[in-house]
């Protein structure tokens, strides 16, 4: 098994495709790393399992579930895939714990707000799931306006403007973090959460 | 059976506010419930889910009436601190009131005053995702109170202080299953059960000894191989079939059989488990003592809609061809009426089923067995949709039905003009805790709508109340919402009167049992969707019901705002607060 199999167990090796794009990412990543200004290193390892500064995404289902997360597993304007941080190379998929769970989109940066657009790389974006008026779990994507929609109480986020509330009853935005896209081509967390995910009042 | 888990003593997860003094003169004085109580409950207290075993919704009172209903003033409010859909009746025993909300607090308070006595908050888990946030109700039984949790377990409080005498934790919340509805007692047990048709749970109820917490039973509602049912399923699906447990089951006290709707197959579509498959879409008589399934009627077979045909019937004797049946009455999700005849050893039989609001799925229904045929074009599938109506909330959801033996009249919360289109999607395998469902949940919010008939120039006749004989079988009266809904579950009483909210413009009202009209309005803090109920006390009726608007309703508000003209289709605010009314004089 080679390292890219046994880091992603759904990846094909040796796809030339793939393999071109990954190289062509890494000039890309560079620049992006620098700047939304993420640490280098990735820290050590919190005791609750909450995601951290480095850490990859793996897909939790869909066409490409197990994969981890890289830009070309995703389709601009689709509906997003449901990801948990994984731990290390290695490491197990977080998905014990719903405050992990984040949603990852491809959009169009020129679309985005300038704050939003320096969170994403390649137009990859991830946001908590979690609805911020109840918690209940985000799983719906409307795709004309860029909102995602709370099935609970149909609170709408604008996905292209850092999550903000468009529709109530929500009234804090979506938590979102920023990403690096790594040498290898895969997502990675370039920060915290910009607000603490769920709801909270 | 399986084997009682995670049974606790003491308060470990409770956190109880203690109350004021009033607690000790409460706890002195509280009158304990037996049996006999709850079998013929007294006019003056509201002692269990619906009132009386038969899920009636009827208080006998008769103070408040039609020639003075006008009178009706609100005596005193109380905040219960929670948001979401509050739907649990006050229940009243001898000046003590019992109330649960959202997030399963329990307030017990004086019935006369509001003042508090206790409170109990559970702490519920922090990974916790609740689709329905709500509670529908506590049990009285002996000097206990008995609350369900969306945790999936089964609480008892000492009702004279709101301590924890015992916890039995009869589900899974990390498997989806979670527990809504109001415990029932009878003989000795306290019966719940699970929600979680949406996370492909297999449904089931529990029976556990009030008094230990100690499980006496748990049978499943979806049978397991070599038990009877089991062929209407193919393969593993009845693992995950759903059929689950919501709503509290009505109880006849001569047979020892329990009446519980059952909640929709899982996942929705229906080619995923192909048959009938029992006993979801039904009602089950279910033997108390025994767990064992006696009887039962399936509504429609291998449902593809989502109607949940949860509520349980009600239980009645009708007067048909000079012959008395032992009725069992279900205002189904389906939009059918359907007239059931129960018998003492368990079997039930069909007698008659009448569309109660526009139903295009059914191209008939037999009327020797009850079964329906289907309109494929109307029977979603996966990778085909299909419109149909009445819309997934059917033509009635949970709020219940309510019989008054003056009038003779069921009283029924439905919805017309509301149709849905979807259609499934190929399903991953299942993951415990996640939704489960087939069907996206975009295709859900998108998937309402409006009969074609509809104008929407025009206001909208989208929720009514009605009225219908059951012994003609015919609908008597009718009253109409416009531009609004009916999430209300139903009160009627002996002064020939019917309490109901339900609407998004906050009001809760009072119509004239016979006539329909409606005599009184009072515009709430939020919307009710809460069961009322009413008790006296020292000479004087009181109506009480809780306003607080969410769940359900509040989806069904969000799509349909969508659908109508700006500005025809109001924000519900939020909070839940209980009100209680008694007529202006008296109140003084």
């Amino acid at each position: 098994m080679s390292a890219q199999e046994r880091n992603n167990p759904g990846a094909k090796s040796g796809d030339a495709k793939s393999d071109r794009l990954q190289a062509s990412r890494r000039t890309v990543v560079a620049g992006l790393v620098a700047g939304v200004g993420v640490a280098a290193a990735r820290p050590a390892l919190a005791q609750d399992g909450a995601p951290q500064v480095g850490d990859r995404l793996q897909i939790f289902r869909g066409p490409a579930k197990n994969q981890y997360l890289r830009p070309e597993l995703m389709k601009l304007n689709d509906k997003p895939l449901t990801v948990f941080p994984i731990i290390g190379g290695d490491g197990a998929m977080k998905d014990d714990d719903r405050l992990n769970r984040m949603l990852a989109l491809r959009l169009d940066p020129d679309e985005m707000d300038e704050d939003t657009r320096a969170m994403t790389a390649e137009g990859v974006l991830l946001y908590s799931a979690l609805c911020t008026h109840q918690a209940c779990v985000i799983a719906s994507w409307k795709k004309r306006d860029r909102h995602l929609r709370c099935h609970c109480h149909l609170s709408e986020f604008d996905a292209l403007a850092m999550g903000a509330v468009r529709k109530g009853p929500a009234r804090r935005p979506l938590a979102v973090v920023p990403v690096r896209i790594d040498e290898e081509g895969f997502v990675r967390l370039a920060g915290e959460f910009n607000r603490t995910p769920g709801a909270r009042g | 059976m399986r084997a009682m888990k995670h049974l606790r003593r003491g308060a470990a997860l409770a956190a109880i506010v203690a109350g004021s003094v009033a607690t000790a003169a409460f706890a002195a004085d509280y009158n304990t419930v037996t049996d006999e109580r709850l079998r013929n409950p007294e006019p003056h207290n509201w002692l269990s889910w619906r009132g009386n075993d038969e899920g009636w919704g009827y208080s006998p009172l008769d103070q408040i009436t039609t020639d003075n209903v006008t009178n009706l003033v609100p005596v005193w409010s109380y905040s219960t601190g929670v948001n979401e859909g509050h739907q649990a009746p006050p229940i009243v025993n001898d000046g003590m009131m019992f109330v649960s909300t959202p997030q399963n607090q329990v307030l017990a308070l004086d019935a006369k005053t509001g003042a508090e006595i206790w409170r109990y908050v559970r702490s519920l888990p922090e990974g916790l995702f609740q689709l329905h946030p709500t509670n529908r109700g506590v049990a009285l039984y002996g000097d206990k109170v008995y609350m369900a949790t969306v945790d999936a377990c089964l609480v008892a409080l000492d009702a004279k202080t709101g301590e924890q005498a015992w916890e039995n934790c009869i589900g899974d919340w990390k498997n989806g299953e979670y527990s809504t509805l109001a415990p029932l007692v009878a003989k000795g047990l306290v019966l719940s059960g699970v929600s979680g048709g949406e996370y492909g749970i297999r449904g089931f109820i529990t029976a556990v000894d009030a008094e230990t917490g100690e499980t006496a039973w748990q049978t499943y509602t979806v049978p397991g191989p070599g038990e009877k049912g089991h062929e209407t399923w193919q393969g593993d699906a009845w693992k995950t079939g759903g059929a689950s447990i919501w709503m509290t089951g009505s109880y006849d006290a001569d047979s020892g059989l329990a009446y519980y709707g059952t909640g929709n197959g899982g996942p929705w579509m229906p080619d995923t488990r192909p048959g009938d498959n029992l006993y979801a879409t039904s009602v089950i008589a279910i033997d108390v003592k025994s767990g064992e399934i006696k009887g039962h009627h399936q509504y429609h077979w291998n449902d593809a809609w989502d109607w949940d045909e949860v509520s349980a019937p009600v239980l009645l004797d009708i007067e048909r061809g000079g012959k008395t049946i032992k009725a069992a009455v279900h205002a189904g999700r389906n939009g059918y009426l359907w007239t059931l005849e129960r018998t003492a050893d368990g079997p039930i039989n069909f007698i008659e089923a009448k569309k109660y609001v526009r139903q295009d799925a059914f191209a008939s229904v037999d009327p020797k067995t009850g079964r329906p045929s289907y309109d494929p074009a109307r029977t979603p599938g996966t990778n085909k949709s299909a419109l149909f109506c009445p819309s997934l909330w059917g033509g009635k959801d949970w709020p219940m039905e309510a019989y008054n033996p003056k009038t003779k009249l069921l009283y029924i919360p439905t919805h017309e003009n509301m149709c849905s289109e979807f259609g499934g999607a190929p399903m991953e395998e299942r993951k415990p805790g996640e939704l489960w469902i087939g069907v996206e949940i975009e295709d859900i919010l998108s998937s309402m709508r409006l009969h074609e008939s509809v104008d929407t120039s025009k206001p909208v006749e989208l929720g009514q109340l009605q009225a219908w004989n059951l012994e003609t079988g015919e609908m008597v009266w009718k009253h109409a919402h416009m531009d609004d809904i009916a999430w209300g579950p139903i009160l009627t009483t002996g002064g020939n009167l019917v309490f109901a909210g339900g609407t998004w413009d906050r009001k809760f009202r009072a119509y004239d049992a016979v006539s329909g009209d409606v005599l009184w309005e009072f515009p709430t803090n939020s919307g009710v969707t809460a069961a009322p109920s009413s008790y006296e006390i020292d000479g004087v009726q009181y109506i009480a019901v809780q306003s607080g608007w969410g769940v359900d309703a509040e989806r069904m508000r969000g799509l349909l705002a969508e659908l109508l003209p700006e500005g025809r289709v109001p924000q519900v605010p939020q909070g839940g607060v209980i009100w209680v009314f008694a007529l202006k004089d008296k109140a003084n």
